[in-house]
């Protein structure tokens, strides 16, 4: 039996306005994120991955609630997220944590190392601990993410990107989190230090059980660490599945795009390798009806991919695909041979 | 090279080699120990001390009274008798600025002081909360800042009544509209930055990241503002009694001595020169002092 | 692969910055050989001196000024004695620049019709010109040939926009640089570096703020114009990747020195220097194991460790190389290395 998601996300929807004209009116709405869902199991890591503007970020500010959704649901531990009042809410964001892609603006510069570290504490526990335990935990911490004590009585700028980055990890997880949401933690890192620090999260989520949405660009990250993966593309969800097919049988077009455009530090794969996707990103305020990926798609079938949105629906047991090369666009939904009723209803 | 990596390491790790300091903890150490290394600050620091000595005892040690006329002697140039000279009744500039120190620095401090009191909050809750709140709190501002400020001034005292007291309160009227501007926009970058937003995710109350996020990292521009509008608070008052709405007319308050002694200039340079001069190294000594308090509390300076 | 004589031959390169706090000595001797249509990958994490030692090629070392020391050899010329007048002939003629940040290398104010027509203007004057070319003539229309020139330049904007591949070319001539996506302006911008027909072009991480798929594109453009115009291109770069899927030759720089310069096969199948090999590692990422740690970060370029720049951090290290310096030495055909373990050769 399998056991209950940590968190389930179910049909979130948000857009966001676009004011302009002569008074500030909206004239256009950006659907930054649309009826994405998934869900995460404990101690495992979902990769999130697309390209600027697919709302990739927007997802993790949802699931915190640090934007509020239009529609859909967010279930933590079973718990209805959207429902919660503000004590619960402030409950709730002690047990999910996340982990931001800038290491110099995420810090405050006037903050000494214990204080960053010791925030969230003061936050949720004002006055239950004292200050020697407060400080047992943050040395225990600060030695954990592979830094010294004596860094503690330091102010950030006294540290580099990857050193500061532990340290926002370090204050992620003084409150005990169940979720980590790391958004593009490395990427703003030189490789080694990108090395380095993938191994600690690797290490922190085994000792820990950690259960992390792992946020990236970077397919070779992804594929690293992820156990299942979600390939976004204008604010859907375009393949879903663990990342040995993913990664090994990629269906969406645009996934396999995305593979082959990664580039593989093995010259023996060359020219080849680097099939060329055209055009640029999608607008995100101005998305293409039917499939969001029809104008960039090398393998577009007919009109069926300009008119028709396609359905996430499964292609096997463990992966679901949104594209009509997959699913007959006149069938209705469940199209696909072998799927049993029981597959289909778990996504 | 060994002693230079030593060098720089000390440097990078912020310790202190001063000894005998024990009582502070190492970041005080570090602050004075930065702020000490400026030499400007420290002038800064001197002068501002000085005056403030000579606001408590500089008038038990002038020479003559404020008032005392020497008849024979109006508008003489310094001299063995009057080091800075007499105005046009024959009184002591010497003296006389001496009795106007602690006046003038009280009208300086207080209504600036007043005026950080209120600005600060309000811009503080206008850049935060934004919608409704900001507009009132902003377009109120700006209506304070789209009447001229003396004109303003003059409103308030007028309708306060003329005294020393309401005087003040209206220079602080005319000025708190400035650091509302001013903590309103630093609130508004300041919010942008991702550890305001790892706050709020993190569950910190308003309150909290207000003071424990923001504030500290506007500190420094308040400081800076707060020095130079020193000067302009002491001229806005001098202009306020020029009137005959601020300090009356026998005070040995100095911008009223440079406004009733502009006529005589520039003949009878000493007059206003003198008081002028004392305005002048106030607003410097404060200015050169928030200088150096900005860069001794900033971590990034100090690391340095 | 019979070469003809090198295009650029970079000697004993040194540059170093005098600071508050001491002289950081940014590039240490290094050796740098471009042959016509040849392109080599620099590459290096953050403060390595990679970019230092493009820009001091270009001589536009200006803020803070570097201290150049050594050889620039061009084409007979060594450029590093050259004027600033001479110099500047040579800069955007014979040897372009592409940079990392297409929008500040670009002026808001003008269309990006405009700008290419400019740079096709200049790159004409200077051209047809045997004294000093006159900035007077970028906006000469009084006389016959001024407006000739002006003609022609205009005229040839969109076909130079369409070798770039920018799409719809004719309408994109009329936008700003902010109207264009990042790819797209590294298109205009890699047209303008074309304008004066160079023969060598020095990329600095062009691709680096680039999403994938757009990034493929501009690596594609690059390899092109290599193959069909016989450009050299010095292609500076953080990620292995990258060079493993562009470049013909590597060099790899470690805190200012090159630690090893090899063809791309040679050095990804058989890195002779322990810092490559990590890098490689790092990059790759199939596994866990491959998170090589290479512990501490990247030493102070103001006190550099004595011996190998590298020993602090090197998983392999005898005790030599903490007191020693090893030699840059080759260890292959066409194959270098500065690692005294791997050559025994040291200073």
């Amino acid at each position: 039996m399998i056991s209950q998601p940590l968190l389930s996300v179910r049909n979130l929807t948000r857009s966001f306005p676009v004011q302009g004209g002569f008074f500030n009116r909206t004239v256009n709405h950006v659907r930054a994120v649309d009826s994405i869902s998934f869900e995460i199991r404990r101690a495992k890591t979902l990769g999130l991955i697309g390209e600027s503007g697919c709302g990739k970020t927007t997802v993790a500010k949802l699931i915190l609630r640090l934007i509020e959704p239009d529609r859909g649901e967010v279930q933590f531990n079973g718990e209805q997220v959207l429902d919660f009042d503000a004590a619960r809410l402030r409950a709730f964001r002690g047990r999910i944590q996340m982990i931001y892609q800038d290491p110099y603006s995420s810090l405050n510069p006037r903050m000494k190392v214990k204080d960053i570290i010791a925030e969230p504490l003061e936050i949720h526990y004002r006055h239950k601990y004292s200050a020697v335990e407060i400080q047992d935990r943050v040395a225990d911490l600060i030695k954990r993410v592979g830094l010294h004590q004596n860094d503690l009585s330091k102010y950030p700028h006294m540290f580099s990107g990857g050193q500061r980055q532990r340290i926002g990890i370090a204050r992620a997880l003084i409150l005990q989190p169940q979720l980590l949401l790391l958004d593009e933690p490395t990427s703003a890192l030189d490789v080694s230090i990108q090395a380095k620090l993938l191994k600690l999260l690797l290490q922190l989520q085994r000792v820990m059980q950690l259960t992390f949405l792992f946020i990236s660009h970077d397919m070779r990250v992804i594929q690293l660490m992820a156990d299942e993966v979600a390939v976004m593309y204008l604010g859907r969800i375009v393949e879903y599945g663990s990342v040995e097919e993913v990664f090994t049988n990629p269906r969406h077009p645009y996934t396999q795009a995305l593979l082959a455009a990664m580039p593989s530090p093995d010259p023996g794969k060359r020219l080849d390798r680097l099939v060329q996707l055209k055009g640029e990103i999608g607008d995100p305020s101005n998305i293409p009806s039917g499939c969001p990926f029809w104008p960039r798609c090398p393998q577009k079938i007919g009109d069926v991919c300009e008119s028709a949105p396609p359905q996430l629906l499964p292609v096997n047991e463990t992966t679901t695909v949104s594209c009509h090369l997959y699913h007959d666009p006149t069938s209705g939904e469940k199209s696909y041979l072998g799927a049993s009723d029981d597959s289909l209803a778990q996504h | 090279m060994d002693g230079q990596s030593q060098n720089i390491k000390t440097l990078a790790n912020g310790e202190s080699q001063s000894a005998g300091t024990g009582f502070l903890s190492s970041d005080q150490r570090d602050i004075l120990r930065i702020f000490l290394r400026n030499r400007l600050s420290v002038l800064g620091l001197g002068i501002v001390i000085f005056w403030l000595v000579v606001a408590i005892i500089g008038p038990a040690l002038a020479p003559l009274p404020p008032q005392e006329m020497d008849i024979m002697n109006r508008r003489s140039p310094p001299n063995a008798a009057h080091p800075l000279g007499t105005d046009w009744l024959g009184r002591d500039v010497f003296s006389r600025v001496l009795h106007g120190t602690p006046i003038t620095l009280l009208i300086g401090i207080v209504p600036i002081a007043l005026a950080i009191l209120i600005g600060v909050p309000t811009g503080a809750i206008a850049g935060y909360s934004g919608g409704r709140v900001e507009s009132l709190i902003m377009r109120t501002a700006d209506i304070f800042l789209s009447v001229p400020a003396l004109v303003l001034a003059i409103a308030v005292t007028a309708a306060l009544g003329p005294s020393l007291l309401n005087a003040m309160i209206a220079v602080s009227v005319v000025w708190w509209p400035w650091y509302t501007r001013l903590i309103h926009s630093q609130t508004l970058s300041l919010s942008k930055r991702v550890f305001v937003e790892a706050a709020i995710g993190l569950g910190a109350s308003h309150r909290s990241i207000i003071v424990r996020h923001l504030l500290p990292n506007m500190a420094s521009s308040i400081f800076v503002r707060g020095s130079l509008d020193l000067g302009f608070a002491v001229l806005t008052m001098a202009g306020l009694g020029f009137i005959g709405m601020g300090a009356q007319a026998p005070s040995p308050e100095w911008g009223l001595a440079v406004s009733l002694g502009r006529r005589f200039m520039p003949e009878f340079w000493w007059i206003s020169v003198f008081p002028g001069l004392a305005i002048f190294s106030v607003v410097l000594g404060f200015n050169l002092l928030g200088d150096g308090i900005r860069d001794a509390l900033d971590p990034e300076i100090r690391g340095r | 692969m019979t070469r003809s004589s090198p295009l650029l031959e970079v000697k004993n390169l040194h540059v170093r910055f005098e600071t508050l706090r001491g002289v950081l000595q940014a590039v240490n001797g290094v050796d740098l050989t471009i042959f016509p249509g040849q392109i080599v990958g620099l590459i290096g994490e953050s403060g390595s001196g990679k970019s230092v030692t493009a820009k001091s090629i270009l001589n536009v070392l200006s803020t803070p000024p570097g201290i150049t020391d050594g050889e620039i050899w061009y084409r007979g010329r060594n450029l590093l004695e050259l004027s600033a007048k001479e110099m500047s002939r040579l800069r955007g003629q014979s040897i372009a620049m592409v940079s990392q940040d297409p929008m500040s290398s670009l002026n808001p104010v003008f269309t990006v019709g405009e700008q290419l027509r400019d740079a096709l203007l200049w790159a004409d004057i200077v051209q047809n010109t045997t004294g000093e070319p006159s900035a007077f003539n970028l906006i000469n229309r009084f006389t016959s040939a001024g407006r000739r020139r002006f003609r022609q330049a205009a005229a040839q904007v969109v076909e130079d926009l369409r070798q770039v591949e920018l799409p719809a070319p004719h309408q994109q001539v009329k936008n700003y640089p902010q109207q264009l996506s990042g790819g797209m302006r590294q298109r205009v911008l890699t047209a303008m570096a074309c304008a004066g027909e160079p023969d060598l072009i020095i990329a600095d991480e062009p691709t680096t703020a680039l999403d994938v798929t757009i990034q493929a594109q501009i690596l594609m453009l690059l390899r092109e114009l290599a193959q069909t115009r016989g450009v050299s291109i010095l292609y500076i770069s953080h990620d292995l990747g990258v060079v493993a899927q562009l470049c013909d030759r590597v060099a790899v720089m470690y805190a200012g020195e090159i630690v090893e310069e090899a063809d791309v096969r040679d050095i990804f199948e058989n890195p002779q220097h322990p810092y490559t090999e990590a890098l490689i590692r790092a990059t790759t990422m199939a596994s866990e194991d491959d998170l090589v740690e290479i512990p501490g970060e990247v030493p102070n370029m103001l006190a550099p460790p004595k011996g190998c720049h590298f020993w602090p951090r090197c998983p392999k290290m005898v005790e030599q190389c903490a007191n020693e310096k090893p030699r840059l030495a080759p260890v292959g055909q066409d194959h270098e290395s500065k690692c005294g373990r791997v050559h025994g050769e040291w200073i």
